[in-house]
């Protein structure tokens, strides 16, 4: 691990790093932020305090192997040495001396901190130091201020309610902010009621899209389609395709052509996901198969299917992915909730030529051994042509035309089928839109 | 090669450049200081010069200088970092070490993808590029050299400065991962400007090379000065759209923001993208599309007998294949990185761009002189001057024209002219083409560059700048 | 989709640097390009970092180079040991460049030579050298009858400064850079909806060591400290275009607390305006214009003017073969009688101002700077000189009554390099008015206004282009649109006598510029920095071209 730091330590200085108070990964001996004196933060403001604590969090993990749960879980804590660091470094601070430019910063820091009264002590200060300001100024702040109670972790969600209160309370001239609020609520919905949290507030954000002037709904048209998509899968959720093509219809009648340069693309896409929504999924097909039962085919009748596609390259970015199969698995029973994971061969392990057979096993051996992903493994070995300008064209496996949607790269997607083999969700996974694929496979073995 | 064993008895500072043992003991010390596993690179360059310069018609500064420049790289647990510096010593070297490694703790682990292990095929071509008798020149030949070229000028009353430099170089690049790779070059540079006293008149003429046999001092001051005294008394003409006649050098200069190494324009990735010059949209780009002159060829090859150079990229230790980047004015190729040709090609090496090239005709070569001829009304430049990129995706130009301007009237030069502003693509250009004369290896301190007069069309002269 | 939720981990990946190895070497000096421990580490790093070798030891290094420079027979020479260390952050990822370099000088017979090499040296090292520039300087002296005169300037005995910082920027932990680097980040994305920003910053630390013939031996730490913020707002609802715009802090002398104490917060606003207005734009009218240039670009267009025209060693000639020349290129006739600018226009150049990025206690040569007054109310007074060149216009100094002495110009961008004139800091005077940029602006009924951008000139200094950062047409003392793809050109004389007005004290700005150098022969080497104190100024009839095509 990093015995090279902890030598180091040993030769130079006295004073003992903090040991990681955690159990669930073997990080547990790396010191990560040691214990000094609070002179180290002399000089830092509130909102480096906040990123002091965004950094030790994605450090530690960082350093974390592939096999470990990745970042906090949404429901999960920041970890204790992060909480520790925050607080020595706010001690000297007073939310009653702060500058108000501070404030929200200040605020962010003590949610992080773990010390929700003394934010919402920050916050009130700075909504009470704007009253004179614009509704505008006023709006965008109350909005951040929610934003920063839904993605703590784990959100605050009643706090961001009160917030949003106040928010709304400045009526149609904070539409934006307050569209742009729920959909930060829609998003954060938390697995026990969250359909119906998603539904009202995605129903809410797009009443409240229609509200803005016609220049600034244009300009926001990202955060109305966020809100479409969430009401959609609300309605997938509860078993309603056809309201869920509605939605999705109507957002390509009327949202998406308000800028028709830049929605193209996820538009096509997203509508060609939605005409699947409902179908029959293919049955998948490999020449190799690692870890199947006996003649199941996949999706597998009477289970919920959630079909994988990932790459053995892709590593870190990929992580969190892996952690969210994993603590899928753990949740819902095997024979309840069945994962297959499709993989093909693309002919190159990073920066070298590989030959399809070794390319296979390797897939093997990193999603099953050193991943340790307890699912089914599809491997798909590529035929490919070399075309005119050198470049190489890969031919479609039948897995990808069948399963395949466009999302960001560097993650691993996801399609959830329902126990009769039809579509229902197509998705990235990482530990932000697990609430979404969590509450997915939920709500559908609840039928 | 017996030049491959020089260099110093002590590492802690090269007496004159390092040769591949030095190179690789360098490597094997540095190593060994290294910490926390993960791979380790360096990349070294190292060079002795020495140069005369005069000015006002005296070699003012005679010197010699010895370069050294070392990249440390490390690869920890996935991440990179590196840490330059020209310390060879124990203490430096551990230094460079501890700080790359520091460094890469930060970064986010996931960065497997730039190791950089050694290609499946290991052809590396070995191109002439050292020349004793130009290692060997001291300063009392360089300086007898200097003196001779300046005396045409002083003679005629007019004032030369100018510098003429040579030493030798050599690169490396060892990874932990087996790669070894070294190359030694001599190189000479040589150039001169002449002018009047009172500035009115300049004339410039330069070449480089790696052997002092392939340049012709004597030819470089006597072309100096024929071009000083032939600038006397400049008129100032329109600007506009003229049809030019560029002597290889300004060729060279205008085509230089074309070839930057390893940057855009000629990224295929950022082609791939949709932008730059060469990218029409998305995964769509100009390959194979016609974009010069059907005549025209630019291609890059260190084997080439008056343009070979150091034939690996010392960054990446990847050795420099023969390509053409354009062939028959198509475009075919872009430069590439590993991971590009790995996944989208399939190929094992990474295409890098040197930053020297060749660019030909298949047009019969044409003499300046007839050119000149053949033209009605045209411009002759000699050379271009802070050549600029302003807009990429036309590969749009601007700079100055320097150092010797006539007007060409009825197959004549006329009349010597001030300077202009230029602003034009070197695709636009290379479209415009009426004639091109014989391959010339041009003055370039960092590149081997050959390239061909041409006759264009419509060279946009957008101003005066009447600056000599 | 864009939800506006505050940093979380995954969002630091848009800030870490991607591509290989060698994007990160591209992004180094290797030419003219360039421009990120936990606690326990700091004190490490220290040790390890500070390794510049004692006072003393660095005296007998010098000494060895100057005492086998006379020996061997040198009129005069002098010796440049530098150490020095330079981190530079892309975003939130660093990386380093330090090493160490020496360079003797020597004089023979009015002929120079030069030795010098990249690296850590011994004493033998330093001898060999010293003893090498005697030979190469000896070898010029075969040449014909040439004298070099040198004025005088006192002999520093033992001198030793330190520029004058609060936070030595190396005993900062790479983990407070980083977090103070977010934190500016995130206060940028706060302000508003649709902005995102990225940045860089350096530092370095330089030992300088200098010792002479004349007995002068001296010492000096000077540190450099730059930031840049680049704040983007996402493409405009109706021409889907994107706007960017930077804030630039320094280069400057200082330590961290240039970047801590900087005022940010008050300048993040009008830089995200400009970022958002830039994204809705017009072609420029061709023709000539009356402009209001705000004090970056003033400087920029000092930059590649007066300030490398007035180095008397290129307007002689001494560059000819390279850079080029100076329009200023008689001297002596021009001094004290060219009018080179409006009255109202004053220049000097200022190697002590405090916190200047090219300011020393001495320069290259143990001469203390002075201020050169390079133009007095629109006429040209004064070059910037050496101890060499000052002997070249002691006519003129003469006149005016003042010593014929060096005006503490000599510089080098390494110690692999021999001395020239090099960037000074230069102060462009502000008027005797109260005019700001926004005044300017307001008392323009037509024209346009070009805040900050690039400049180049030609071999001369003489003609110029340059592109604003943003350009707006000014209507009624209003800035309306931006205008985009636009050049404006000037000839050098022209422009500054056609200065109109000059922004007054309040509305000075000190902007930090680098300089890099093309070909070295030494090859470890970091940029060069100098500040120039400026004002924003209206200038009229500038030629404006529509210069870059719309896809």
């Amino acid at each position: 691990m990093r015995s090279w730091v902890a030598g180091l330590v040993a030769v130079c200085l006295a004073p003992a790093p903090v040991v990681a108070q955690h159990s669930i990964n073997t990080l547990a001996d790396s010191p990560v932020m040691p214990a000094q004196a609070g002179s180290q933060y002399d000089r830092y403001t509130p909102g480096e305090c906040y990123q002091l604590g965004i950094r030790t969090e994605w450090q530690h993990w960082n350093g974390a192997p592939g096999d470990t749960i990745a970042p906090a879980k949404w429901g999960g804590r920041m970890m204790p040495f992060t909480i520790e660091a925050v607080r020595q470094c706010l001690a000297r601070f007073d939310v009653a001396t702060v500058t108000p430019a501070d404030l929200l910063y200040l605020g962010k820091a003590y949610v992080l901190a773990e010390r929700d009264s003394a934010a919402d002590a920050a916050f009130d200060r700075l909504i009470k130091s704007m009253t004179a300001q614009s509704v505008d100024a006023r709006a965008l702040k109350l909005m951040q201020i929610v934003g920063v109670y839904t993605s703590a972790h784990p959100a605050r969600l009643d706090r961001a309610a009160n917030y949003l209160r106040k928010l709304d309370a400045l009526g149609d001239a904070a539409a934006t902010y307050r569209m742009i609020a729920r959909d930060m609520l829609a998003n954060v919905a938390a697995v026990a009621d969250s359909t119906a949290m998603i539904a009202t507030n995605s129903a809410q954000a797009l009443a409240l899209a229609k509200v803005q002037p016609e220049a600034v709904r244009k300009q926001r048209i990202a955060d109305e389609i966020a809100a479409n998509v969430a009401s959609a899968e609300a309605y997938i959720r509860r078993g309603r395709l056809d309201s869920a093509r509605a939605v999705n219809g109507q957002g390509q009648a009327t949202i998406v052509p308000l800028r028709p340069r830049i929605t193209a693309l996820g538009a096509g896409s997203r509508a060609k996901d939605y005409k699947k929504l409902g179908d029959t999924a293919m049955p998948i097909q490999a020449q190799r198969w690692f870890n199947r039962p006996d003649g199941v085919s996949y999706p597998v009748a009477g289970k919920v299917t959630m079909v994988v596609f990932a790459y053995f390259g892709c590593s870190g970015s990929c992580y969190p992915g892996y952690a969210v199969i994993r603590r899928l698995r753990a949740k819902y029973p095997p024979d309840k909730f069945a994962i297959v994971m499709l993989a093909q061969t693309w002919g190159f392990d990073r920066d070298r030529l590989i030959s399809t057979d070794d390319e296979t096993e390797r897939i093997r051996a990193y999603f099953l051994d050193k991943m340790k992903l307890d699912m089914a493994l599809a491997v798909w070995q590529t035929t490919f042509k070399k075309m005119d300008d050198g470049k190489v064209q890969d031919d479609v496996s039948p897995n990808w035309a069948a399963y395949n949607f466009e999302t960001p790269q560097g993650e691993v997607t996801a399609s959830i089928v329902d126990q009769r083999g039809k579509f229902r969700l197509a998705i990235g996974l990482n530990e932000e839109t697990e609430r979404r694929v969590d509450g997915m496979i939920h709500d559908l073995l609840e039928k | 090669m017996s030049h491959l064993n020089l260099g110093p008895k002590s590492l802690f500072a090269p007496t004159e450049f390092l040769g591949f043992e030095q190179c690789k003991a360098l490597f094997e010390r540095a190593i060994s200081f290294a910490k926390g596993g993960g791979t380790t690179q360096l990349s070294i360059l190292s060079q002795s010069t020495g140069t005369a310069t005069w000015a006002r018609n005296r070699v003012h500064m005679s010197s010699d200088v010895r370069g050294l420049q070392v990249d440390v790289i490390r690869w920890v647990r996935g991440v990179y970092a590196m840490a330059r510096t020209n310390r060879v010593d124990d203490e430096g070297l551990k230094a460079a070490m501890r700080l790359a490694e520091t460094f890469a703790d930060r970064g986010a682990k996931d960065r497997e993808w730039w190791l950089p292990r050694p290609p499946l095929h290991e052809p590396m071509a070995q191109p002439l590029l050292w020349d004793d008798p130009t290692y060997a020149m001291h300063g009392d030949q360089r300086n007898e050299v200097a003196v001779a070229m300046i005396a045409g000028a002083e003679h005629a009353g007019l004032v030369a400065a100018g510098e003429l430099a040579a030493g030798a170089r050599g690169e490396a690049t060892f990874t932990t991962t087996g790669i070894e790779r070294y190359y030694p070059e001599t190189f000479v540079e040589c150039s001169m400007t002449v002018r009047d006293k009172l500035g009115t008149a300049s004339g410039w003429a330069g070449k480089t090379h790696f052997a002092r046999s392939r340049i012709d001092p004597a030819a470089i001051a006597a072309i100096a000065l024929d071009k000083c005294q032939r600038s006397f008394n400049r008129s100032a003409v329109e600007p506009g759209r003229y049809t030019a006649i560029l002597e290889p050098q300004a060729v060279a200069d205008l085509f230089a923001e074309m070839m930057v190494p390893n940057t855009a324009p000629m990224s295929r990735r950022d082609a791939e993208s949709g932008t730059g010059p060469f990218g029409i949209r998305p995964r769509v780009t100009r390959i194979g599309q016609q974009i010069f002159d059907r005549s025209l060829t630019v291609g890059s090859d260190p084997m080439d007998p008056e343009g070979g150079f150091i034939p690996f990229d010392r960054n990446s230790g990847d050795p420099y294949q023969a390509v053409n980047w354009f062939h028959d004015g198509i475009l075919r190729d872009l430069y590439y990185d590993r991971q590009f040709a790995v996944m989208d090609m399939h190929e094992p090496h990474s295409q890098p761009l040197s930053g020297s090239y060749r660019i030909s005709s298949s047009m019969p070569a044409m003499p300046i002189e007839e050119m000149i001829r053949t033209t009605k009304r045209g411009v002759y430049v000699t050379r271009f001057h802070n050549v600029n990129m302003v807009d990429l995706r036309s590969a749009l130009c601007t700079g100055f024209t320097r150092d010797g301007l006539w007007l060409i009237e009825n197959g004549k030069i006329s009349k010597p002219i001030k300077n202009f502003r230029f602003t034009t693509s070197p695709l636009h250009i290379m479209n415009n083409l009426e004639a091109v004369g014989a391959p010339v290896r041009v003055f370039d301190q960092q590149y081997a560059r050959v390239t061909i007069p041409m006759k264009v069309r419509d060279f946009n002269f957008t101003s005066l700048a009447d600056a000599v | 989709m864009a939800l506006h939720i505050s940093a979380s981990f995954m969002n630091r990946r848009s800030f870490l640097q991607t591509g290989g190895a060698a994007a990160l070497l591209a992004a180094l000096p290797a030419s003219a390009r360039a421009a990120t421990g936990r606690a326990q580490i700091v004190l490490l790093r220290n040790q390890l970092r500070d390794f510049t070798p004692q006072r003393a030891e660095r005296q007998a290094l010098a000494m060895a180079a100057i005492d086998a420079a006379r020996t061997s027979g040198a009129v005069y020479a002098d010796v440049q040991l530098r150490i020095s260390e330079f981190e530079f952050w892309l975003g939130v990822s660093p990386s380093v460049v330090f090493g160490a370099a020496a360079g003797v000088r020597a004089l023979v017979n009015g002929y120079w030579g030069f030795a010098a090499f990249d690296g850590m040296p011994s004493v033998d090292d330093m001898a060999r050298i010293g003893k090498e520039s005697v030979k190469q300087a000896a070898t010029g002296a075969r040449g014909a009858p040439r004298t070099v005169e040198l004025a005088p300037t006192p002999v520093v005995h033992d001198g030793d400064w330190t520029a004058p910082i609060d936070v030595d920027p190396f005993t900062v932990s790479l983990d407070e850079k980083a977090d103070w680097f977010t934190d500016l980040i995130d206060y940028t994305n706060m302000q508003t909806l649709g902005i995102g920003a990225d940045g860089a910053m350096n530092f370095l630390r330089e030992d300088r060591t200098y010792a002479s013939t004349d007995g002068s031996y001296l010492t000096q730490r000077l540190y450099t400290t730059t930031s840049s913020l680049t704040v983007a707002a996402e493409p405009h609802y109706s021409t889907e275009a994107e706007g960017r715009m930077p804030l630039q802090v320094g280069p400057a002398q200082g330590g961290w607390e240039c970047l801590k104490q900087y005022p940010y917060r008050d300048e993040i606003p009008a830089i995200i305006e400009h970022a958002q207005r830039a994204r809705v734009s017009k072609a420029a009218d061709v023709g000539r214009w009356d402009v209001v240039f705000d004090a970056e670009a003033m400087a920029g267009i000092l930059n590649a003017t007066i300030a490398p025209a007035t180095q008397l060693d290129r307007a002689v000639g001494y560059r000819a073969n390279g850079e080029g020349t100076s329009y200023l290129n008689q001297p002596l006739e021009m001094l004290g009688t060219l009018r080179v600018a409006a009255p109202s226009v004053n220049i000097r150049a200022a190697g002590s101002m405090r916190g200047g990025a090219a300011t020393v206690q001495w320069d290259n040569e143990g001469v203390a700077p002075t201020d050169a007054h390079l133009v007095t109310n629109g006429m040209l007074t004064d070059f910037q000189t050496t101890r060499e060149s000052a002997t070249w216009i002691a006519e003129y100094t003469a006149k005016t009554g003042k010593p014929v002495q060096s005006n503490g110009g000599a510089a080098c961008n390494a110690a692999t390099m021999p001395s020239t004139t090099g960037m000074a800091n230069m102060i462009l005077e502000p008027g005797h008015t109260s005019e700001t940029f926004e005044s300017l602006v307001r008392g323009t009924k037509k024209g346009l206004a070009v805040i900050g951008g690039r400049i180049e000139a030609d071999q001369q200094c003489l003609n110029g282009a340059g592109q604003g950062q943003i350009v707006y047409e000014i209507v009624d003392g209003k800035l309306t649109t931006a205008i985009r793809g636009m050049s404006y050109l000037f000839r050098a004389p022209e422009f500054w006598k056609n200065v109109v007005a000059l922004g007054g004290a309040a509305s000075v700005r000190t902007i930090g510029l680098t300089e890099w150098p093309k070909i070295t022969r030494g090859l470890t080497y970091t940029g060069t920095s100098s500040s120039i104190q400026s004002v924003p100024a209206k200038v009229k009839e500038i030629a404006i071209l529509d210069t870059i095509p719309r896809s």
